[in-house]
């Protein structure tokens, strides 16, 4: 199985629409069998899911990404864990051990998506606020 | 007697002023670990305060430039603050929501660096008018859960990179325009013209000027070269929208521009040649026109290369409090207004609905509904009378009534379910069944809860 995980320096990278660098990892039943650094093409997510495409990845994890580039990976049968944030040598380790979901992984603001869309659900929940804080 | 108080008096002015502006605002340590973060900044990037203090702000920002780009890196390196910079941030929903930030660094009194401060505003409203201006849609705009959709935009990608000629078919107002310019801006043409013809708003002679062009003196009052539309196209997509109504005649001349890439203007004898992919939409089932020969056959199995039925809206109902959703956001940002949702009343008259008009039809309901509600939750009365108007039977609105046992089911438990608030319990009880039996039926029927 090939993992690809976009990285800054030794973190996984914030965004992965413009991350510049993936670390290719093989991945088999023993383990890690090899890696490498590759650099990512450019900021055009049509492009990138075609780069990672034709190196083979499987699974894909990440931290942000935008819905068009998510749709496309998954339209291309790649498998995406985005939200996700830390050190790339933690975040691989998880990865390996089933524990991606553990606490730690997940970017702040995970798991509230569905109140944060557009402007009219902002004002809902600023509406509420007095209420929510107070029962908090 | 005492001295009136000034502003800057008040404990905690400053505090007030940051947290009732509408510009977001972090501050970072130097381990560039977020100290402070406004509301707005809340509002914007859609992480709550507590979530976000203490946490690196490239986990919080999501920002294009977080990572190597980072602005506030540049202000330290270079000393100098960054006012106005172009960004957006990815939202958790995965909207790319454009921003203009500035940074600043942060010292103490002895000149030392304790860290940056970041201010940000929501560029989202302008992004939305620019869009709506230049109908600069994409494959991100396609609002849809539905499987049939889901398979649709599934493919569109490898569709997009090919060059094959695409037949969208699907009733008015299923957005068979947004698939067309998703497919042309995901293609490698994305950076050429896309050029929409309607074929159907035209006359045949007007038409076939419009699609070829024309030279001086090709007719009357053709004063000056003139050229067609499949010209401009060149490098990139055209769209023939409503191809199903073009004349036998003008089908010949598309046909030949399909094989051969050339053509001549009206009145010329000089071949031009173009390099064009085409994209043809109908709401007319094309295969049913070349059976009953109103449509060349060979013409059809050139543009039919790749062949997308855009379902209409009645099929693909759990589709509604979606796209509703989408488009409040979008006329909250268009109109400036702050409407937050629509109410449950008015969603299940929308549910029972049975759009002949389609995404189009419900987007014009919701455009009417904020014209009359002033803000907060959009209500039964602020939409058009016709969605109000539930005396009338539905079949005598609808032209497309069910037409068998099932499609009654379906209907009977759909109407249900939305007087009933798509409560199953209280609707079980109103038909007289079972829960697990409602369950059971819907999951059969492939109806679906609208989201809460």
């Amino acid at each position: 199985m090939q993992l690809a995980l976009p990285v800054w320096q030794q973190l996984l990278a914030p965004v992965f629409d413009t991350a510049t660098e993936i670390e290719l990892v093989q991945v088999a039943k023993e383990g890690v069998i090899g890696r490498q650094r590759l650099p990512l093409a450019g900021p055009w997510p049509l492009l990138r899911a075609r780069s990672l495409v034709e190196l083979g990845v499987d699974v894909l994890v990440c931290g942000a990404i935008s819905r068009p580039a998510h749709m496309l990976l998954r339209s291309a049968g790649i498998q995406v864990h985005a939200w996700i944030s830390g050190g790339l040598e933690e975040v691989l380790a998880a990865f390996l051990r089933g524990g991606l979901t553990e606490p730690g992984f997940a970017m702040p603001g995970c798991g509230r998506r569905r109140r944060m869309r557009g402007r009219g659900r902002q004002a809902g929940r600023r509406r509420g606020r007095g209420r929510g804080r107070g029962s908090r | 007697m005492a001295s009136p108080s000034r502003p800057e008096d008040c404990p905690g002015w400053q505090d007030t002023i940051l947290e009732s502006i509408a510009d977001g605002v972090f501050a970072v340590d130097p381990d560039w670990r977020i100290t402070y973060f406004n509301r707005a900044a809340e509002d914007i990037t859609g992480v709550m305060r507590d979530e976000a203090l203490g946490r690196h702000c490239w986990e919080v920002f999501h920002a294009d430039v977080c990572g190597e780009g980072c602005v506030l890196r540049r202000t330290l390196s270079t000393g100098q603050p960054q006012v106005n910079q172009a960004a957006y941030i990815v939202r958790q929903d995965g909207e790319r929501i454009p921003i203009s930030m500035s940074t600043a660094v942060l010292r103490d009194e002895s000149g030392t660096f304790v860290g940056g401060v970041e201010t940000f505003r929501s560029l989202a409203e302008v992004e939305t008018l620019r869009k709506e201006l230049e109908r600069r849609y994409s494959f991100g705009d396609i609002v849809s859960k539905n499987k049939r959709m889901q398979e649709i935009l599934d493919i569109l990608p490898q569709v997009a990179l090919s060059d094959a000629s695409v037949l969208i078919e699907g009733e008015s107002g299923t957005g068979k325009e947004l698939v067309a310019r998703a497919l042309h801006n995901l293609s490698r043409r994305r950076d050429g013209p896309l050029i929409t013809v309607n074929c159907g708003a035209l006359p045949d002679g007007l038409l076939e000027s419009e699609l070829f062009g024309h030279v001086a003196g090709a007719f009357t009052d053709a004063r000056q070269n003139r050229p067609g539309r499949f010209q401009l196209a060149d490098g990139g997509t055209i769209f023939l929208d409503e191809i199903g109504d073009i004349s036998p005649a003008l089908q010949v001349r598309l046909l030949r521009v399909l094989q051969e890439h050339s053509f001549e203007p009206l009145g010329s004898s000089s071949t031009v040649e173009v390099d064009v992919r085409v994209l043809a939409a109908s709401n007319k089932n094309l295969a049913a026109l070349v059976d009953s020969g109103a449509f060349r056959d060979d013409l059809f199995y050139r543009i039919n290369v790749v062949h997308l039925v855009i379902p209409p809206l009645r099929e693909r109902r759990e589709d509604i409090p979606l796209l509703v959703e989408h488009f409040i956001g979008h006329f909250n940002q268009i109109q400036g207004k702050e409407v937050s949702r629509m109410s449950k009343k008015a969603m299940g008259l929308l549910m029972s609905h049975p759009f002949p008009g389609n995404v189009r039809e419900l987007r014009n309901a919701i455009e009417h509904a904020f014209v009359l509600c002033p803000g907060g939750v959009l209500l039964p009365e602020h939409l058009p009378e016709a969605f109000r108007d539930k005396a009338l039977p539905s079949s005598a609105k609808s032209a497309a009534g069910p037409t068998s046992l099932q499609e009654m089911e379906g209907k009977l438990l759909r109407e249900a379910l939305a007087r009933n608030g798509f409560n199953r319990s209280r609707t079980a009880r109103e038909l007289g069944i079972h829960k697990t039996t409602l369950w059971r039926k819907m999951k059969r029927l492939g109806i679906e809860l609208p989201e809460k």
